[in-house]
């Protein structure tokens, strides 16, 4: 069995906007979810930034993360169409750190001081999966991914091989991010935090912006999508995944390992780098990572590399690391659906030896008729996914 | 794309009932059962490594779940005939299981937060916090660049299964790890104590093995312990915190097991073993009543297997044992087992498997 697959459904909410139309219209106007954190004590941060959900009736301690999916997958859902989501349907969520402010409620007082009839003590990432599974009623596969910074993108990668060889025909993939003590501290510490913004693919770069969101889209077979006449946004083409086997931090500098992923999703997808119109770039704005992606780029697509609009949409949203390949997908596939390449903002000038490149500077730009995209996510330790959308 | 047939080609443990395969599959044999013992600094039992084979690494300062992974992955790999260098590297996928997972890094990194603040945070305290780097650790030391997965819970070998079966990786090294905590063993073994019910001791352990394209394993000479004949996933939608709460009627895991058995395109009949993911009698109740809602009650005469009962609930592990259990156990059979897998937070997935 290989059925197409179609995103059907989409689901965000971030700090640029929660909601499909709001967050389109942070896209085109490339706003800026960044700025001083206020739903944590940052006093002793260095920076104490980062890309904060100030929506109301998510919790702010506990239970954030699941409130941030359990928000994110009703939207899919309802902007899907689907009335009763069949009892197979799969879940399956990326997440870097998980529900971490359960971790440190419980975890951080030393051991005559601890917790020990704390209600719900042990959450590891998937007790997020499980619990939205629950709350949404389906018994189907229950899949997490903490591959770091590619574990949402990984997480629509595999749900989609799921409905593509009929073990679901309707799957929520997404990826949630929190922020917390424990990654703001430990970002800092890596001296991997801009203390002004996020900067990709600027000369001027120099680090990230966290940031936590929640974003799930709903996949499901195109005959299914068909049978009840759903419109999709993009066919989910293909995927590939890999590793650099190279350093616990440092991306490889010719992007060896991103190479292999992006061939193998090319591949996966039946496509040659000819037909790509766009690329989504991870792009996280740090001096390493942004030219191994390009040399990775340039490796795969050739000369024609410089004519390939790429941008990096976390100059907007920042780095949600688990979550952000679920955020980018969201974005290709509105950008597909509204026939617009989405900028990096804050752009000012070109990375050394890329000056002839098209970044999409600052503003969105009209894009009627996009084909394919491709969107990478490659993750601390050297994990790589990347997936290709395609026009269904 | 075409379907291939999987293999398993290689096999790398490290149990309470031994820390290499010879050891393992001897205990195996011989019926062994391992002992509970504290773990250290703490009161709680549970079952230990048999070998501190990470003894020798721990001077180097290694994390060590990332440590335990690698021994066992290395072993797998050299069971299957793959050594270092080798250029199939490039293209051998890892899919690894975590579950409570780098918790011992977690719990150092936030009590030195706790004390110091976040300008006394470490950088490499806080990397060996991360979910994904033990799996990064095996892939860089063994050179693993191909698709490569971390995943919460216990589905590891359902998805390496997936992607060595539709052409995504000719070799995948699937597996998962589990070293326990202090404070995450506390929490767990309270837990327990607020169930009311005798439920299973968390172990340590890891267990990996090599899943293969079988003609592709034909072409290097490499020997077939097993073949993956079908797999089948569900999930019954229960807290991680709440271990003993599962399903009664064991509705998710007869779910995954008649998917498993269609997948396999076999019958119940033809099953020679099912290896059970309970270990206590509340969880092996409900599986069991699962099991007879698909295959009736001819599994009173099938062979049962209950690794759990001999060395406790290794958690991200447990898939992988059950795994080589099942090949320590049935070798030279030509049996069909059925493999069945349960993850705190009520994912269940099940495997058929013949072993050769």
């Amino acid at each position: 069995m290989n059925r197409d697959v179609y995103i059907t459904g989409l689901g965000i909410i971030s700090s640029i906007g929660t909601g499909k139309e709001a967050f389109l219209e942070g896209l085109l106007s490339a706003r800026n979810g960044p700025g001083p954190i206020k739903g944590l004590d940052v006093e002793g941060y260095r920076i104490g930034r980062g890309g904060e959900v100030r929506e109301g009736g998510v919790p702010q301690g506990e239970g954030r993360g699941l409130g941030l999916a359990l928000r994110a997958a009703n939207e899919a859902i309802a902007d899907a169409g689907i009335e009763r989501l069949p009892e197979n349907t799969a879940v399956a969520l990326g997440s870097g750190s998980g529900e971490m402010h359960a971790m440190e409620a419980t975890l951080s007082p030393r051991e005559d001081e601890l917790l020990l009839d704390y209600p719900d003590p042990l959450q590891p990432p998937n007790s997020m999966t499980s619990k939205l599974a629950k709350r949404l009623e389906v018994r189907g596969r229950q899949l997490t991914f903490v591959n770091a910074c590619a574990a949402g993108a990984q997480a629509i990668a595999v749900s989609a091989g799921l409905v593509r060889r009929g073990r679901a025909d309707v799957a929520l993939a997404g990826g949630v991010e929190i922020l917390s003590h424990m990654v703001l501290s430990g970002f800092e510490a890596l001296r991997a935090v801009s203390p002004t913004g996020c900067h990709p693919f600027d000369a001027g770069r120099d680090g990230i912006q966290l940031a936590e969101l929640g974003a799930v889209v709903l996949l499901e077979s195109a005959d299914h999508a068909r049978s009840r006449g759903a419109q999709p946004y993009a066919r989910l083409a293909g995927s590939g995944a890999s590793a650099d086997a190279s350093h616990v931090v440092k991306p490889d500098e010719a992007g060896a390992g991103a190479v292999l992923a992006l061939r193998r999703a090319l591949e996966d997808a039946g496509l040659t780098p000819d037909d790509i119109d766009y690329v989504n770039a991870h792009g996280t704005g740090t001096v390493q990572n942004d030219p191994a992606e390009l040399a990775a780029l340039v490796s795969v697509f050739g000369e024609r590399t410089a004519r390939i609009p790429i941008s990096s949409t976390k100059s907007m949203l920042g780095h949600a690391l688990g979550a952000s390949g679920a955020a980018e997908v969201v974005i290709c596939a509105l950008a597909m659906r509204h026939g617009f390449l989405p900028p990096t903002a804050g752009f000012r000038r070109p990375i050394e030896g890329y000056e002839a490149f098209d970044f999409v500077p600052n503003e969105a730009r009209p894009a009627p008729g996009l084909r394919n995209i491709v969107s990478n996510a490659f993750a601390f330790g050297g994990n790589n996914v990347v997936l290709v959308l395609s026009r269904a | 794309m075409s379907v291939r047939r999987v293999v398993i080609t290689g096999r790398g443990v490290c149990s309470p009932l031994g820390c290499d395969w010879p050891s393992f599959d001897a205990a195996v044999r011989a019926g062994s059962e391992a002992s509970l013992a504290p773990f250290p600094g703490t009161d709680v039992l549970c079952y230990q490594l048999s070998d501190d084979v990470l003894a020798k690494r721990s001077g180097r300062g290694e994390e060590p779940l990332g440590a335990l992974a690698t021994v066992c992955a290395r072993q797998a790999l050299s069971d299957a005939r793959i050594e270092a260098g080798d250029e199939l590297l490039d293209d051998v996928g890892l899919v690894m299981n975590t579950a409570l997972g780098t918790s011992g890094a977690i719990e150092s990194y936030l009590e030195r937060l706790r004390e110091r603040g976040p300008r006394a945070a470490r950088p490499a305290q806080f990397v060996d916090t991360l979910l994904s780097m033990p799996a990064s650790r095996v892939g860089i030391a063994l050179g693993l660049r191909g698709n490569t997965a971390v995943l919460g819970g216990s589905s590891a070998f359902e998805l390496a299964f997936d992607w060595v079966r539709h052409g995504h990786s000719p070799v995948v090294v699937a597996g998962g790890a589990e070293y326990l905590s202090p404070k995450s063993l506390r929490y767990y073994d309270r837990l327990i104590e607020r169930s009311g019910a005798p439920r299973a001791k968390l172990a340590q352990a890891a267990a990996f093995g090599v899943l293969e394209d079988a003609d592709h394993a034909e072409r290097r000479g490499a020997r077939p312990l097993a073949e993956v004949l079908g797999s089948g996933g569900a999930s019954e939608g229960q807290e991680v915190s709440v271990p003993w709460g599962c399903d009664p009627e064991g509705r998710a895991q007869a779910a995954a097991v008649r998917e498993a058995l269609e997948d396999a395109s076999i019958a119940g009949a033809e099953l020679g073993a099912i290896v059970l993911a309970s270990g206590d009698d509340v969880a092996e109740q409900a599986e069991l009543t699962a099991l007879r809602s698909i295959l009736g009650d001819p599994i009173v005469s099938m062979r049962l297997l209950r690794p759990k009962r001999r060395m406790g609930e290794p958690l991200a592990a447990s898939a992988g044992l059950a795994l080589l259990v099942t090949i320590a156990a049935l070798e030279g059979s030509g049996s069909i087992a059925l493999v069945n897998s349960f993850e705190m937070g009520g994912g269940v997935s099940s495997l058929v498997v013949r072993v050769s």
